[in-house]
């Protein structure tokens, strides 16, 4: 053995006098050896990072939910004294403070009532508005996302600047979340963020601010004709149909000049809006036109006929169907049997004989 | 000292409702999931139940029907995200006491417990 090592160690001295190939297969090989050492000990280093930082966080959820508990529940519990010493001892770091937060957060989704407010002002004692404002101007979208997120659901009140160029952020996230925050944190129009909006509102943003107004905002209810003529299309159709939703029957005179807009999407809409608020006069605009529309508007003008018009209305449409369009010609016979109940045998039995026809 | 269960699954909800209820003077068991609400209920009897109705392996809806069948005199409190009518009156056709949809005023449920408790 000992031999061996000699004759090994006798070679490596006269690595000069080797082959060039052996050469470069001995430094290749080294090369790789060192990387896969490297790569070990970053993997252990990380891993060992990772189980001391989920050490600490667990230790500080844990200090945090006693502390909350009392905080909110114990009625001997010292407020002040305790935050004090609270945010000398447990709000040193990133972590701390970031863990903080989002505890709070946790509490503050799962409580409402006294415990909901008392959290937001334990929160401002924390002064960790202050920390959050600063991961605002952080170049990774998800802390801004992040940092708007804590302060709508808390409802803290920063200034306006600081938010608003946010609306028009390129990532999606971003957007939405600072669009809740204006909604959220509104008095009175929680919808004056659209007017700097110069993006399009995408579907989900649209759930996000219908359900934010219904559930979170609490002032008077906005005009949403102050946003028909904007300049983005999804504005338009969104403000259209939340006309509809609201009831705002005093917009009808604002909506009918849309029934001749040249984008298909708008008019749509319109039409679904008109129909929802019972607009009167809208078959007598619809029909004469049903002809001239394409087929998306035609199955609405049909849609709007069995809810608000007759089986008097549904006739004129009859000779303006062309006999190759079945979708509509099915639509049409299912308001037909909407209509008279009593004749629909004979409709079946007329639909089946025209088919056999066609064929 | 009343003895009440509580089925929840959200570990800062169970942290919550033990230190407010333990704090109203109660005893309170608690049990994660499904599962060990059956095991609980199995092994003791208690003066009110408070149970979320999304759980892991037994659901809500099933456990209400156990202690309906088991228990009936024992009270139900269901504390649930849900705010869809129709899961709302099916607990209440079941048997429900109370529904307390989530987020919760901890004040509010303190007091709805003891006028339960104070009923028995």
């Amino acid at each position: 053995m000992t031999v061996n090592l000699e004759i090994l160690l006798d070679g490596f001295s006269n690595f000069t006098d080797w082959a060039w190939i052996l050469k470069i297969n001995v430094l290749i090989i080294s090369f790789f050896l060192f990387l896969t050492l490297c790569l070990i000990t970053l993997i252990l280093g990380l891993r060992l990072f990772k189980n001391f930082r989920n050490k600490k966080k667990q230790k500080q959820e844990n200090l945090l939910i006693d502390f909350l508990n009392s905080y909110l529940f114990d009625e001997d519990f010292e407020k002040e004294e305790q935050i004090k010493h609270f945010k000398k001892n447990h709000l040193n770091t990133e972590l701390e403070i970031k863990v903080t937060i989002e505890e709070i957060l946790q509490f503050h989704k799962n409580l409402k009532g006294e415990s909901a407010i008392a959290l937001e002002e334990l929160f401002l004692l924390f002064q960790l508005d202050v920390f959050i404002l600063k991961d605002l101007d952080k170049n990774n979208w998800f802390d801004t996302a992040k940092a708007i997120y804590a302060l709508s659901e808390l409802t803290i009140d920063v200034s306006v600047d600081k938010i608003a160029p946010y609306l028009n952020a390129s990532r999606d996230e971003v957007r939405q979340q600072s669009q809740l925050y204006f909604l959220k944190t509104a008095k009175t129009n929680p919808l004056q963020f659209l007017d700097v909006t110069k993006r399009p509102l995408t579907t989900w943003q649209q759930i996000y601010i219908e359900n934010a107004l219904k559930n979170f905002y609490e002032g008077p209810t906005p005009d949403f004709a102050q946003w028909i003529n904007h300049e983005l299309i999804s504005v338009v159709e969104f403000s259209i149909r939340l006309i509809a939703r609201y009831n705002q029957f005093e917009n009808i005179p604002k909506l009918v000049p849309f029934l001749k807009h040249n984008k298909e999407s708008i008019k749509i809409e319109t039409i679904r809006s008109l129909r929802k608020l019972g607009y009167e006069e809208l078959l007598d605009l619809l029909i004469p036109n049903f002809e001239k529309e394409n087929l998306l508007i035609q199955k609405e003008i049909l849609s709007t006929i069995e809810q608000l018009g007759d089986f008097n209305d549904l006739q004129k449409i009859r000779p303006l169907i062309a006999a190759d369009e079945w979708e509509l010609k099915i639509k049409y016979m299912n308001i037909e049997r909407f209509f008279l109940p009593e004749k629909i045998e004979q409709i079946n039995i007329e639909t089946m004989l025209e088919k056999e026809i066609e064929i | 000292m009343k003895k009440i269960l509580v089925i929840e699954d959200n570990p800062m909800v169970i942290k919550s409702l033990e230190f407010k209820l333990t704090k109203d003077g109660h005893e309170v068991l608690i049990a994660k999931d499904g599962r060990e609400a059956m095991k609980f209920l199995k092994e003791a009897n208690f003066d009110l139940i408070l149970t979320d109705l999304m759980l892991p392996f037994v659901t809500g809806i099933e456990l209400i029907s156990y202690i309906k069948k088991n228990s009936p005199n024992t009270p139900i409190i269901v504390l649930s995200t849900s705010t869809q009518e129709n899961i709302i009156m099916d607990a209440f056709n079941m048997g429900v006491d109370d529904f307390i949809t989530k987020p919760f005023s901890p004040n509010e449920l303190s007091l709805r417990v003891k006028r339960f408790l104070n009923k028995a």
